[in-house]
């Protein structure tokens, strides 16, 4: 018990083997360390997988997708595609690393663990604090699964968890893209939501001075799902029955809520192997026990830290290097033969024009400038539309035009829909509506529009150049007005309701 | 010498957890505030957002002050064994009780959920904090069940025998190598990557 108890005020200050590679997964979950800078998030092919501990992908950062999102987007899709590939990813985790995720490789777990080093009176584990660590599993049954589950049916996508309790999306994403000046105009999209789960995540922060890992322990639907594989984890902490004693001191020991070491509690930390008076706790690979051998030679110590840096290096290379220049643009602006097709030509580019139309000169006689802001004239496109001729925004001068840009998975989109359509209902002879589906997936679109029946223009955005030339780039719902002379009158991301559609109509009307 | 150091790290630790609270009180204070002062027009604003920011700065700057003394008064941390707690001792009638209580909390919810006319408006505002409502009691009943049925900790774990946990690992590692496989196929990592390049802003609280 005496080795446990090197505690100097030099040895505390000395990272421990565990906070190293927190520290370093944490980095390599947001190597994009470009994106603090811009304010942008990553959209490389990384993302296609995702990483095992929690990081928000919304977070500018982060280089891969969150397994917990990813998941709850795969279940709200499932009426259209069985969710294999989430719930093959998490058995993987599950299965190789189990909970030695929260433990090693969650960068919210290191935040908690760093607050809780903060010198306070310490909540100590009880049988409540025990009953409380089943609340995850609720949370998961309810928010993660049910909830997506059951509004699928209506291909109504909703990541409850992210929305509604999710702290690490608050903190990573939200704050973390909110806190870049160059997303200061995203704070008028704050409201009810941001104030509710800003409240949950600064009640969780504080708790986790006074509690140790509060998040993880009481909440975490991750947890929960890892904490299912405990029995089967290839790798973890294990005790050599036949060498115990029973004597407890390992459970006593412990900050979660275990009965034993290596149940679904155990985040699998290992410190309890430090303590064990006896010896008989170690890591194991399947049923071979690991042993640190400081004898080893010095190449066999240094080789796997290197291999990590060399990794480590690569993807911060591959994620920060600078992007090549955009090629200039093809003169020729129009999209000739896109226009018949029920699903649009997805191989046809999107035209984007940077033309003044003459019409639109200002009462001085001077034109006002091509861009993307309030004020400035429209640059001119044609998107392909589903089941139509493709929408040329030169003809539709002489109408107020709204764009809406959207994309099937996202709530707040396919929620603010209907206001679309009664506004192009309501202002059939002076409105002009185009919903752009902003996105790379083009196969669902048809099969949603065809269930859902809404009666509006819908038109594609694939390669994203329309939402780009207007400002955007991954924030959806986003919505354009132009005045009927072509002048851009609004331009913002964020859900609108059909009050203020009506009222941004009457000012771009002039009323 | 010894006694004093020890006595102003314990009162510099129950002044930084004081402190604690009070950042956390007064950032909540501040955001609702925001929220609540809100008349119409941009709820949040960057001059609004930095004028509480500042007013925040001044208990988070004392907290941070006293948590950098507390460190450094703290010395040498102890190693608090927690005392084993005894398993709880109620009566079989009462674990019957609490039996029944978890299924019957278990069933609240399943009707709940499994009843479809819950989920079918699309105002989530509505439908959750219904959900809430309904589902906190039973909630509360599985976990005051979970406190009542706990039982004694038992260091020396009833683990599956190697060989059995050795197969089962097999057969779950070549399922999931499978649905790895057919997930690529359908789409679905392909969706990974649209939700994750692309922001949708209600899932990470903007609104």
């Amino acid at each position: 018990m005496d080795k446990q108890l090197n505690c100097s005020p030099l040895s505390r200050l000395k990272p421990s083997k565990r906070r190293l590679i927190q520290l370093y997964s944490a980095l390599l979950y947001n190597a994009q360390l470009k994106g603090f800078v811009e304010g942008q998030i990553y959209t490389g092919p990384l993302k296609n997988i995702c990483v095992p501990g929690m990081n928000c992908y919304s977070c500018p950062g982060a280089v891969a997708g969150c397994p917990l999102g990813a998941l709850q987007n795969a279940l709200a899709s499932t009426t259209t595609r069985a969710p294999a590939y989430m719930l093959g990813i998490l058995l993987l985790f599950g299965l190789t690393l189990g909970r030695t995720i929260c433990s090693y490789l969650c960068p919210f777990g290191l935040i908690q663990e760093l607050l809780h080093k903060i010198p306070s009176p310490k909540l100590k584990k009880s049988r409540v604090t025990r009953a409380l660590s089943r609340l995850k599993y609720v949370i998961l049954a309810v928010f993660v699964i049910a909830v997506p589950l059951l509004y699928s049916l209506q291909h109504f996508p909703v990541p409850a968890f992210c929305k509604y309790i999710c702290p690490a999306g608050t903190l990573e994403g939200a704050i973390g893209l909110l806190s870049n000046p160059n997303n200061a105009d995203k704070l008028s999209m704050l409201g009810i939501l941001f104030t509710r789960k800003f409240i949950i995540l600064v009640v969780i922060l504080v708790g986790s001075v006074f509690v140790f890992r509060l998040f993880c322990r009481f909440l975490c639907p991750l947890g929960a799902i890892y904490s299912l594989f405990a029995k089967f984890a290839l790798i973890g902490v294990k005790v050599d029955t036949d060498r115990c004693t029973g004597c407890g001191l390992c459970v006593r020991q412990c900050k979660v809520d275990i009965r034993h070491v290596g149940d679904a509690e155990c985040i699998q930390c290992g410190a309890c192997a430090k303590c064990c008076p006896v010896d008989a706790i170690s890591w194991q690979v399947g049923s071979k026990k690991v042993k640190s051998n400081p004898e080893r030679p010095l190449w066999k110590r240094v080789l796997p830290w290197a291999a990590a840096l060399i990794l480590l290096g690569g993807v911060l290379w591959f994620v920060n290097k600078p992007e090549k220049a955009a090629e200039p643009a093809a003169p020729e602006a129009s999209r000739e033969g896109v226009s018949n097709a029920d699903t649009p030509d997805t191989n046809a580019e999107a035209a984007v024009t940077e033309t003044a139309d003459p019409e639109s000169e200002s009462e001085d006689g001077t034109l006002p400038e091509v861009g993307k802001d309030a004020g400035m004239l429209l640059p001119d496109f044609t998107a392909s539309v589903y089941g139509g001729e493709p929408f040329d925004t030169a003809a539709q001068r002489g109408k107020i035009l709204v764009i809406n840009f959207w994309a099937t998975w996202c709530t707040p989109c396919v929620n603010e829909l209907p206001h679309f359509e009664a506004l192009a209902a309501e202002y059939a002879d002076t409105v002009s509506v185009i919903a752009l589906h902003s996105d790379l997936v083009t196969e669902d679109v048809d099969a949603w529009l065809a269930r859902e029946n809404i009666a509006l223009t819908f038109g594609l955005d694939e390669t994203g150049e329309i939402i780009k030339s207007l400002g955007g780039s991954t924030m959806l719902p986003m919505t354009v007005i132009v005045d009927a002379d072509g002048i851009i009158t609004y331009n913002k991301v964020g859900s609108v309701t059909y009050e203020t559609l009506t009222g941004l109509v009457r000012e771009a009307s002039g009323e | 010498m010894q006694k004093t150091t020890y006595g102003a790290a314990e009162i510099l630790r129950l002044l930084n957890g004081l402190l604690a609270v009070i950042t956390g009180i007064t950032a909540i204070a501040l955001t609702l505030g925001i929220y609540c002062g809100h008349t119409g027009g941009q709820m949040y604003t960057v001059p609004l957002v930095q004028s509480r920011l500042r007013l925040l700065l001044i208990p988070a700057g004392l907290w941070l002050c006293c948590s950098f003394a507390a460190l450094v008064a703290a010395g040498a941390p102890k190693k608090a064994v927690l005392a084993p707690k005894p398993a709880y001792s109620g009566t079989p009638a009462l674990r019957r009780c609490a039996w029944a209580a978890a299924g019957a909390a278990v069933l609240w919810m399943l009707v709940y959920l499994c009843t479809v006319g819950n989920f079918e408006s699309r105002d989530l505002e509505m439908t959750v904090g219904k959900m809430v409502l309904w589902l906190s009691p039973a909630a509360a009943i599985l976990l005051t069940a979970a406190y009542l049925l706990q039982k004694q900790s038992s260091p020396k774990p009833a683990d599956l025998p190697a060989r059995t946990a050795a197969v089962i690992r097999l057969v779950l590692m070549i399922l999931a190598v499978i649905l790895l496989a057919a997930g690529v196929r359908n789409g679905g990592m392909r969706d990974v990557l649209v939700k994750a390049i692309n922001i949708c802003t209600e899932c990470i609280g903007l609104g």
